[in-house]
């Protein structure tokens, strides 16, 4: 037999975001899921390929470094000639 | 850096396997880590599944462990995986999460209460096992109904032009169905085909139902114990009237068919304080766009009063649907792929697919939120 009496309540919290979702939806994009879903989806890509271009632009500057061997084997010839 | 909402995230620190088949032994073995983890924190629980199913009864007994609160009330939230086959009460299992995902290899099974039997039966054992199995069942389908509702409502509002009629009235849900059962194979859209017509025979029981006893007087205001034998009237009544050509006799089929639309209203009533909250969450998508606009203009009180007037029915009816779905679910065999599972409400998300998740909307806005916070 399944326990009847030990029905557990949804976390308030939870109900509340999804409820943010809906009230989101609804004042911001007349309520179409479809149109915030996709927006924001475009939205997210741009930065990830914003922050991914600036990260490559590190790493440009990176790869004209000197390897670090060669930084350690000046800082060595600093410190022990 | 995306935002992540850990209510909606695996984790595999805080995590369980339930492998192989769901047995008391496995229950023990399980315990002493669900207890470890809800004693670490009160964060989520994930719990792996890979079981061809086993008793429902102690399938219950471990969720029910992982959710118990402590001794402060806290309780820990349940995100369930299918990284196999979720079968039977696995299945059940799965869908019963808060947070239910399926990864993309998962093989999702439901078919109705089994009991094995070692000893002969008697007329008088075979027809309390068929009860139980029948009470089992429909514990089952609206336990199942209760967790797919609000899955299903961010499906519907998936289906562009067939929400838009649902919008102007409930009688849209059938063209609402129809677009929905392009997402399955055709042996699973009988599935959901099926469902419409129990949802739509329902309709009819609780109709009559109601006409019958506005003829009472203050019929609201009756207690419990008047107002189930006028029910019963009813019902007598509405299937007399159905059978009125036909040799139809209570003491042929006509009292099982009373008993079950007696169970079906009986439940069904049950039922209507999830409905409650479900609109007031819920609500607000099932508005047309003239009363969207009409809406947002009223204020914070007026809205829960706005949406039982203009949304009620809309979800009414689709609870309807969903339980009728959920029964169906628990009566024959049904293979279902993970995407399927989503489009059903079993699962929130199918990992790699693309699909739209509840995790994904609400990490949405928690990003949104985090970059205009950001200096």
């Amino acid at each position: 037999m399944l326990h009847q009496s030990h029905e557990e309540e949804r976390a308030p919290g939870v109900d509340e975001s999804m409820a943010r979702v809906v009230r989101i939806i609804v004042e911001q994009y007349d309520g179409d899921v479809k149109a915030f879903v996709e927006s924001n989806r475009y939205r997210i890509e741009a930065n990830r390929r914003t922050k991914a271009a600036s990260d490559h632009g590190d790493e440009a500057a990176l790869r004209k470094c000197p390897p670090t061997t060669k930084i350690i084997g000046r800082i060595s010839r600093v410190h022990y000639s | 850096m995306p935002a992540h909402d850990k209510d909606y995230r695996e984790n595999f620190a805080r995590s369980l396997f339930l492998t192989g088949k769901i047995t008391q032994e496995a229950a023990h073995a399980l315990s002493p880590r669900i207890k470890e983890l809800r004693a670490a924190s009160g964060d989520p629980i994930t719990l792996y599944i890979d079981s061809p199913g086993g008793s429902s009864a102690v399938a219950e007994g471990i969720r029910f462990l992982i959710k118990a609160p402590d001794q402060d009330g806290r309780r820990c939230r349940l995100i369930t995986v299918a990284i196999g086959t979720a079968a039977s009460a696995a299945a059940d299992l799965l869908a019963l999460g808060d947070y239910a995902i399926a990864e993309p290899q998962a093989d999702i099974r439901y078919h109705g209460s089994r009991q094995a039997f070692e000893q002969l039966l008697t007329f008088e054992g075979a027809t309390s096992v068929a009860a139980n199995l029948q009470e089992a069942n429909e514990r089952l389908a609206l336990r199942l109904a209760r967790s797919s509702f609000r899955r299903i409502i961010w499906r519907v509002v998936q289906l562009e032009d067939a929400i838009e009629k649902f919008r102007d009235g409930p009688e849209g849900l059938e063209e609402l169905v129809e677009a929905l059962t392009a997402k399955f194979t055709p042996q699973n859209a009988m599935l959901l085909r099926e469902a419409i017509a129990k949802q739509k025979s329902l309709q009819e029981v609780q109709t009559a139902a109601d006409n019958y006893l506005k003829k009472r007087k203050n019929v609201a205001q009756w207690p419990t114990k008047q107002l189930e034998p006028e029910l019963v009237r009813a019902l007598v009544d509405y299937r007399s009237r159905l059978h009125k050509e036909d040799d139809w006799l209570l003491s042929r089929t006509g009292m099982r068919e009373v008993a079950s639309d007696f169970s079906l209203i009986h439940d069904y009533a049950s039922q209507t304080k999830d409905l409650d909250a479900q609109l007031e969450v819920y609500g607000s998508l099932f508005l047309t766009q003239a009363q969207s606009a009409e809406f947002k203009s009223k204020s914070e009180e007026e809205h829960k009063v706005y949406l039982e007037s203009h949304a009620a029915d809309k979800l009414e009816v689709l609870w309807y649907f969903v339980v009728s779905l959920c029964r169906l679910l628990q009566t024959k065999d049904y293979q279902l792929t993970p995407e399927e599972a989503y489009w059903l409400g079993v699962v929130d998300e199918v990992t790699g697919s693309g699909l739209q998740s509840d995790r994904e909307m609400i990490e949405m806005i928690l990003s949104t939120e985090s970059a205009t916070r950001k200096p």
